[in-house]
């Protein structure tokens, strides 16, 4: 910490208009079984630093992976040189919305060090669960993951702040593939595209009970390649909890992103259709469409204490009654608008900048049992879990792709549908919400693998979703 | 940059400590640099300077990887042992034969000075050039200018040492305004090879050619995908088919497939890692030297790409595609090409009768089902309505959901150009692919810009 507030007390010697110093030391362990052979055991130390400064109002950001005093000068050094290219084609000076500077320290409750839990009770935990997937010889694939981060940051800044924190993740899951002929269908569990994930320890992952779910996931595989392609048409569609998790991510989370409205991001990722006169006045969803951003929520993939820019952890409404009121900031866009930061800011390691990232945009639940729900729908479809996903540049036209549909006649669950794909334009669809299940059914579905930037980022972000209804979507399979 | 004897004799320390059968170590580090634009000015600018060790440990047939980018002898030592125990506690993998031993591999050039010492102040003026024409145009600019140098060092405790200093320079930009853009995109291992401005220009000629879009129905048309659309077409395909692990897996449309005809006979796809167009290596994260592979041939799929593992169970060779310990993916084509035509690009547009000039995909997505390279995405940054061969105007965005190798056999024809186009490992490779005009392209969705 001495360290650190040193470069920070010669940053401000060197007349920077504000500077701050993130040293990030992660430890990960990634555990990948795949038909009864472990595929992947691996085990990751990484430690850094990087300071960001504004000088003259421009930004410049330098990193390094050497931890020593001397070279956190030389870094600092390097980041005005870099600050100083930014100059060169600066625009209005970069201000930043005022924030308290906290000194502080965050540890994400853990109930169980899962880095202590034997390396080998681990493996047995997926080997045991993927052999029951692979009971069937038409199961190709039988694999199941393990993943744990636990990240010790130190932020440090000119304006006083010191805060440390002490972040733990757990992801863990199944899958089985199963091939027929030209038909290659996937079941997961707990969520596809690496399991579910959430701030915490071994706890999460025994709590999964992998193996109890495993020949379930493997019928429902076998299921899949002998069912019929998905029929198409405007139907009603219940989704689960994990795809409404993505639908939320990709058609709220990522519009909602203060820079990519302001066009920041046109370059990679794109921009946002809900522009700045939006703010207040459109009817994104229907008035049952409550979604809320929530970086204090317990066990959520994006909890924590501070922000990578020291700005604590917060609670905000995004869409209240299905008006859109908010977004996601920084301190510097939030200056724009006269707001404070609600603290989005977070780096994907000590080499990368903060940049505005989902924390847990969350769907509010309703007050439905599910199997109420499904006895209330005369006629529609139930689709779970996601399979593929691509949505434009301003988040409008969307596709999602699921691994399972079921068709619902007459209030009750029938046969079972393959390929299932629904598209839409956002306000379109969630203007078409008209019932959510209770808090019964709502869990927060971690999404590990959030992509922005130049150079690119990863985020591990959370959404809550209970399973909810929504009237005439487009369902169809090009062929 | 710490250069080759310090890179090869950090493996070999490394390799000394671990009490293992075999032994497997990777250096990867360097330093670059990333100058960011959006709304005609820089926004974000960064360095870094970094490194990492990579150490798999072998024990019989187990292996145990665990990396470290703290530099310390006494990380090193706390690294091997931690690769080594993770080994021990591993069951055996009966498709493990042994690590590769060395072959020679081809040398090539691969670092330049220009590229490794561009300054942050350089990247800033060539920015300010273009954004200068930029406001005169009246139209806004965002992008990237990158560059940037790496140590690749790779050793084993059979003999494998390899070493390659290497520099790429990229250039991402999009031009728009408020109902139009256009883009463009270039990568080279030499900063003085990227043509900056005639970049700018092509990205800012395309916003000015497509303000005022109009509406289009979703159907199928015949379009002309200029490169940058093949590309990402071509990228999907290698993440979904063209590596062993998804033909083992039986999930590829190559699986079972291979000697047969699987697409139309226009195409040509092959990976060619030493080709000095693309971001040619001599060697994969193996030490295993890298080899040209014919994937599909005149429509006939041919072959798949390997790594030791892959290929040891397969019964064959590595091609040399091997990547870091621990990796998920399996063995990746980095250096996918599709083979040029006889038709100048210029010339595939006076060939359509009716339909739409593409400039290139967005959040594009394999995995509608992988078997039949089934696709989604959308148009983005300038997409035109062809009518009796000429451009006419341009028009909003469109889904398109296609089987691609279906789509393939409808190919008319192809450029006699290609480009180097983006795609998610430019970093370690690059895609090369030229222009298509492909009849009854099926558009299923559209939007509203």
């Amino acid at each position: 910490m001495n360290k650190l507030k040193a470069t920070m007390e010669y940053l401000k010697k060197r007349g920077v208009d504000y500077a701050d110093i993130r040293v990030v030391d992660t430890r990960h362990q990634a555990l990948g079984v795949r038909n009864r052979q472990v595929e992947r055991c691996v085990s990751v130390e990484d430690r850094g630093f990087g300071i960001r400064v504004l000088h003259k109002g421009a930004w410049g950001f330098a990193s390094s992976s050497k931890v020593a005093e001397g070279e956190m000068r030389r870094i600092a050094d390097q980041a005005i040189e870099v600050a100083r290219g930014t100059l060169i084609c600066r625009g209005d000076p970069v201000r930043l919305a005022p924030a308290e500077p906290a000194v502080d320290s965050y540890k994400t409750p853990v109930r169980k060090d899962p880095f202590r839990v034997p390396l080998e009770d681990r493996l047995a935990l997926l080997l045991g669960a993927t052999e029951i997937l692979a009971r069937d010889p038409k199961v190709k694939v039988a694999e199941g993951s393990m993943d744990f981060f636990r990240t010790q940051k130190v932020f440090v800044s000119t304006e006083g702040a010191a805060i440390e924190q002490d972040l733990w993740e757990t992801g863990a899951g199944i899958q089985a593939t199963a091939v027929e002929g030209d038909e290659a269908q996937t079941r997961s569990y707990p969520n596809s595209h690496g399991g579910q994930w959430a701030t915490g320890g071994y706890e999460l992952v025994e709590a999964m009970d992998l193996a109890g779910h495993a020949e379930r996931v493997r019928e429902e595989t076998l299921a899949l390649v002998a069912a019929p392609n998905c029929p198409e048409g405007r139907t009603t569609v219940i989704l689960d909890g994990p795809q409404l998790a993505l639908q939320v991510h990709e058609s709220c989370g990522h519009p909602i992103e203060l820079d990519r409205v302001l066009g920041f991001e046109l370059s990679f990722a794109g921009g946002s259709f809900l522009t700045l006169d939006k703010r207040g006045t459109l009817q994104y969803g229907s008035p049952l469409v409550h979604i809320v951003g929530d970086s204090t929520i317990p066990g959520g993939l994006g909890t924590y204490g501070y922000d990578d820019e020291g700005v604590k952890a917060q609670r905000f409404d995004i869409v209240r009654d299905g008006l859109f009121v908010n977004y996601l900031a920084s301190r510097e866009t939030a200056a724009r608008l006269n707001l404070p930061s609600n603290g989005c800011m977070r780096a994907d390691g000590w080499n990368r900048i903060p940049l505005i990232r989902m924390v847990n945009i969350n769907l509010e639940p309703g007050a439905w049992t599910f199997d109420d729900l499904v006895r209330d729908t005369e006629d529609g479809l139930y689709l779970s879990m996601n399979k593929s996903w691509s949505i434009d540049q301003l988040r409008l036209n969307f596709q999602f792709g699921c691994q399972w549909a079921q068709e619902i006649k007459g209030g009750a669950l029938g046969r079972v549908y393959k390929n299932p794909i629904y598209t839409g334009m956002t306000p379109a669809f969630w203007n078409g919400c008209d019932a959510l299940c209770s808090r019964d059914h709502w869990t927060v579905w971690g999404v590990p693998n959030c992509g922005k930037g130049e150079p690119v980022q990863t985020a591990r972000v959370g959404h809550g979703a209970a399973p909810a209804r929504f009237r005439n979507v487009q369902v169809g399979v090009a062929r | 940059m710490i250069g080759e004897d310090r890179a090869l004799g950090l493996l070999e320390k490394t390799l000394k400590e671990l009490p293992a059968d075999e032994g497997w170590a990777l250096y990867l580090g360097g330093a670059k640099s990333l100058t960011r634009f959006a709304n005609n000015t820089i926004h974000q600018n960064v360095t870094e300077e970094s490194g990492e060790v990579i150490l798999a440990a072998v024990i019989g047939k187990r292996m145990g990887v665990a990396t470290t980018s703290i530099l310390t002898p006494a990380a090193f030592r706390r690294c091997a042992r931690q690769a080594a125990a993770m080994a021990k506690l591993t069951p055996e993998n009966p498709d493990f034969k042994s690590l590769p031993g060395p072959k020679p591999f081809t040398p090539m050039a691969t670092y330049f000075e220009a590229t490794a010492a561009c300054t942050p102040i350089q990247r800033a003026e060539a920015i300010r050039g273009f954004i200068d024409r930029a406001n005169r145009l009246g139209v806004t600019l965002a992008g990237a200018l990158s560059t940037g140098a790496a140590d690749v060092a790779v050793a084993n405790t059979l003999g494998v040492r390899a070493y390659q200093a290497l520099t790429a320079a990229e250039l991402n930009i999009v031009a728009h305004t408020d109902d139009s853009s256009g883009y463009a995109f270039d990568l080279h291992r030499d900063v003085t090879r990227l043509a900056l401005d005639p970049l700018a220009d092509r990205a800012m000629e395309k916003c000015v050619a497509s303000r005022g879009p109009r509406d289009i129905a979703r159907g199928k048309y015949t379009v002309v995908l200029e490169p940058p659309a093949v590309g990402e077409l071509l990228e999907w395909m290698g993440y979904i088919g063209l590596g062993a692990k998804t033909v083992e897996e039986e999930t590829s449309f190559m699986a079972g497939r291979l000697g047969q005809t699987i697409t139309g006979e226009r195409v040509t796809i092959v990976d060619d890692p030493l080709d000095a167009d693309g971001l040619a290596m001599p060697f994969d994260f193996e030490g295993v030297p890298k080899q040209r592979v014919p994937l599909i041939e005149r429509g006939v799929a041919r072959a798949v790409v390997y790594d030791s593992l892959s290929a040891g169970k397969a019964g064959t060779e590595s091609t040399g595609h091997g990547m870091p310990p621990g990796a998920a993916s399996g063995p990746m084509p980095l250096n996918l090409q599709m083979a040029t035509g006889d038709v100048p690009m210029a010339d595939l547009v006076s060939r359509v009768d009716r339909g739409l000039l593409v400039t290139r995909f967005h959040y594009v997505n394999g995995y509608l089902d992988t078997r039949r390279a089934q696709m989604t995405g959308m148009t983005r940054d300038a997409t035109f309505w062809i009518e009796d061969g000429k451009v006419r105007h341009p028009v909003k965005n469109l889904r398109f959901t296609e089987e691609i190798l279906e789509a393939f056999r409808r190919i008319e024809a192809v450029s006699t150009e290609r480009w180097i186009v983006s795609a998610s490992w430019s970093e370690i490779g690059a895609i090369i692919a030229p222009a298509l005009l492909i009849r009854d392209f099926s558009f299923t969705g559209d939007t509203a810009f």
